[in-house]
């Protein structure tokens, strides 16, 4: 018999970028420690494809919220800290591919934030993300461009 | 509909700028947030940011002082919960607004006086997600039958609950319907978790009692 399934499209929150394989671990992970083997059973979670920050994970249909639960309660991948975010749940892959955003584009640059100068990687809306280690407890890691006192983007 | 962040500790406590989490959560879905700290003066952020004064293991006696001085530059003062006597002595202060981190305090901690002296005076209990994502097996267990008590205790005091993130990190942030999807692994009434999100807003434009005179 033909099985009905459901996809999730998801935004992942790290500094890494992560192989299928790395993702249903951490969500098989998660499933299981929330809802024990017969519910993960049921639910029957899998990675379909990964893109950058963006994954499609397919469930079983009818379970789509037990696993946008155990979805949300990751907190890293691979040991690395990391979010998943569900954004929109459909019934066909292709569906979620025209959702998925085309410009996930970052640029290095480098900023001075209180008179530290250090290199940095911009994304949308002005979001800025330290790279260098070992500063971190001097100045925030996660800031905007108005939290810059100079920015500057590398040829 | 003011759905609010109840609780994130932005840099020096976590390592996220105020701005970036008035950025990540307003795309996120939130439409403002309370930082534990004090925020600069005239900044404008993408959506409200409140700042609120987080107490921890003041002693009793010094409660008042410390909650009446915060009041006077911040917008809210938070203070962290801590044995049953202790709890009450917090809910009958003038000033707090909310009490954290029940999830940490002995058994029977928040009992059936707490929860009536916290409906009477509109004093928030706030419910991290975060225990509910990083602690795993039988810590998590114990997590969710203490939220359970609390949920059910509020359902026959109605004191406002308030939900939030005690995001310190930019990984700790939690969009409202995903708050919705962990809480309601401890209470399945959504119309209640969503009242939840938006409760701060009453907590901070609160009034006395009407007095008789």
């Amino acid at each position: 018999m033909r099985e009905n399934f459901r996809y999730v499209l998801v935004r992942i929150t790290s500094d890494s970028v992560f192989e299928s394989r790395d993702l249903y671990r951490s969500i098989a992970e998660s499933v299981v420690s929330l809802y024990g083997d017969r519910i993960t059973a049921q639910i029957w979670p899998s990675v379909m494809q990964v893109s950058g920050s963006y994954a499609i994970i397919r469930c079983r249909r009818g379970l789509e919220h037990d696993l946008e639960t155990a979805l949300c309660a990751i907190s890293q991948i691979q040991g690395t800290p990391a979010a998943i975010h569900p954004l929109r749940t459909s019934g066909t892959i292709r569906t979620l591919k025209e959702k998925m955003p085309l410009c996930t584009e970052k640029r290095s640059a480098k900023a001075v934030i209180s008179g530290v100068p250090c290199d940095v990687v911009v994304s949308m809306q002005g979001r800025i993300d330290l790279k260098e280690k070992g500063i971190y407890h001097e100045i925030p890691r996660y800031i905007t461009e108005e939290d810059t006192e100079d920015l500057y983007y590398d040829e | 509909m003011h759905v609010f962040d109840g609780c994130v500790f932005p840099y020096p406590s976590g390592t996220v700028s105020i701005a970036r989490y008035a950025r990540e959560l307003s795309s996120l879905g939130f439409s403002g947030c309370v930082a534990a700290s004090m925020a600069p003066v005239n900044r404008i952020y993408d959506i409200p940011v409140w700042t609120a004064r987080y107490l921890t293991e003041v002693p009793a006696r010094l409660l008042s002082r410390e909650a009446g001085r915060s009041v006077q530059v911040n917008d809210l003062v938070y203070v962290q919960a801590g044995d049953a006597g202790y709890n009450r002595n917090i809910l009958t202060t003038q000033g707090v607004h909310v009490m954290t981190n029940l999830h940490t305090t002995p058994k029977d901690g928040f009992d059936r006086y707490c929860a009536q002296l916290a409906a009477e005076r509109e004093i928030g209990v706030d419910l991290s997600v975060r225990p509910l994502i990083e602690l795993r097996d039988g810590a998590r267990q114990k997590v969710i039958r203490r939220y359970e008590e609390i949920f059910t205790l509020q359902n026959r005091y109605e004191f406002p609950i308030v939900l939030s993130s005690h995001a310190s990190d930019i990984t700790h942030l939690k969009s409202p319907r995903e708050m919705i999807r962990l809480f309601s692994l401890v209470w399945k009434d959504e119309n209640l978790l969503w009242e939840s999100l938006e409760s701060i807003c009453r907590i901070k434009n609160r009034t006395g009692p009407v007095v008789e005179i």
